[in-house]
C-alpha cells in the first residue's frame, strides 16, 4: 500500500493540511484540529504526518506503519532548516510525484 | 579498554568511494535510511588526530550491521594491484564479531559483489555469509539491502517501493541542490546524509 506524508503547516488564517505531491490543501482554524485530521487518513495506511510551527520549520513528525527516520551521524556543513527551506519549495510539485 | 556501545540501527557501509561506484554508494545509503537505520562509514569523519584505521574501526565497534562491496577488488590497470581496503575492513568486522564481547557477537552483515559467486577466485574464505550480486545495479543494490534487513524480523517497505522513492529523490536532488546553491557533486558523505534525512521526513 502506498505511503503518504501530511504536512500540517501556517497558513495566512491559522493552520493547512497538504499532502506532500497535492495541489492543494485543507484549512484549520487551530494546528491542533489538522493534525487529528491527519491521523484519521493514516488510521489504515502507512505514512507520516509532519508538524511545522508558525515560522514554518519541522517542529516534530509523527510515523504510521512506517520505520522511524534516524538522525545522521554527524553533523553536517548544511543546516537541517536550510534544506527544508529548499525542500518546501520543490515539496508540493506536481512533477515530482510518480505513482506508488 | 573502554567499552564500545553498539548501536542497534547503525550500519557500516564499506564500499569504494570513487566516482564510478557513485550511484550504488548513494542507492545503498538511502535505502538504509528508508529503511530505519543509519548510515556510517569512513567518510563521515575527518578529525586529524586519528588514523583512518582508528577511524574505521571506531565505527565498526558501533555499528551492529555492515554492508560490504567487494565488487571492486580487481587489477589496477596502472599499477597492477587490486584494492584491499574493503577486504581489509570485512576482516576487520567479521573479527570485531568473532573476538569481541557478547554484543559485538550479534553483528551482521551482508556482502555484495557484481557477480554471484566470483568471490570464489580471490577470496573464498567468505563461503557461509551472506553474499549477493548486484550486478553493478544500484536499482539491484536496493533489493539486497532490503531484503537482508528485512530478514532481520523488521516490517519494512517493499524493495519496489523503496526503488521508486529513491528515483523521485534523484530526480529532486538537483532541484534541491540548485535551492541550496550547491552542485550535488559537491555533496560530501554527511551532506548526502543530512540531505536524504530532511527529504525522507518531508515526503514519503
Amino acid at each position: 500500500m502506498p505511503s503518504s506524508t501530511y504536512h500540517v503547516m501556517p497558513a495566512k488564517k491559522g493552520w493547512a493540511l497538504r499532502r506532500a505531491g497535492a495541489t492543494d490543501s485543507k484549512p484549520f482554524t487551530t494546528q491542533r484540529e489538522a493534525i487529528e485530521d491527519a491521523r484519521k487518513h493514516l488510521t489504515s495506511a502507512p505514512g507520516q504526518i509532519v508538524i511545522h510551527n508558525a515560522d514554518g520549520n519541522i517542529r516534530d513528525v509523527e510515523f504510521y506503519k512506517l520505520p522511524k527516520i534516524q538522525p545522521p551521524p554527524r553533523i553536517s556543513r548544511l543546516k537541517a532548516r536550510k534544506i527544508d527551506r529548499a525542500l518546501t519549495s520543490i515539496l508540493f510539485d506536481p512533477r515530482f510525484y510518480l505513482t506508488n | 579498554m573502554a567499552k564500545t556501545y553498539v548501536r542497534s540501527k547503525d550500519v557500516f557501509i564499506n564500499c569504494p568511494f570513487d566516482s564510478s561506484y557513485q550511484p550504488i554508494f548513494n542507492a545503498i545509503v538511502f535505502a538504509v535510511c528508508e529503511l530505519g537505520f543509519r548510515a556510517r562509514c569512513a567518510l563521515e569523519l575527518d578529525d586529524a588526530g586519528d588514523t583512518r584505521l582508528d577511524k574505521i574501526t571506531r565505527i565498526i565497534g558501533e555499528c551492529k550491521y555492515g554492508i560490504h562491496d567487494i565488487s571492486a577488488t580487481e587489477l589496477n590497470p596502472t599499477i597492477h594491484l587490486p584494492r584491499f581496503n574493503m577486504p581489509l575492513e570485512l576482516g576487520l568486522f567479521l573479527g570485531c564479531k568473532r573476538y569481541g564481547s557478547p554484543s559485538q557477537r550479534s553483528k551482521s552483515l551482508l556482502i555484495l559483489d557484481r557477480e554471484p559467486y566470483r568471490y570464489r577466485n580471490f577470496i573464498s574464505d567468505v563461503s557461509g555469509q551472506d553474499i549477493h550480486a548486484h550486478g553493478a545495479d544500484p536499482n539491484r543494490a536496493i533489493i539486497e539491502v532490503r531484503n537482508w534487513l528485512a530478514s532481520k524480523g523488521a516490517i519494512l517497505p517493499g524493495g519496489a517501493t523503496i526503488q521508486k522513492r529513491y528515483a523521485r529523490f534523484m530526480s529532486m536532488l538537483p532541484a534541491m541542490c540548485q535551492a541550496l546553491a550547491l552542485d550535488s557533486g559537491e555533496l560530501t558523505f554527511t551532506d548526502l546524509s543530512l540531505v536524504v534525512n530532511r527529504w525522507l521526513i518531508s515526503t514519503r
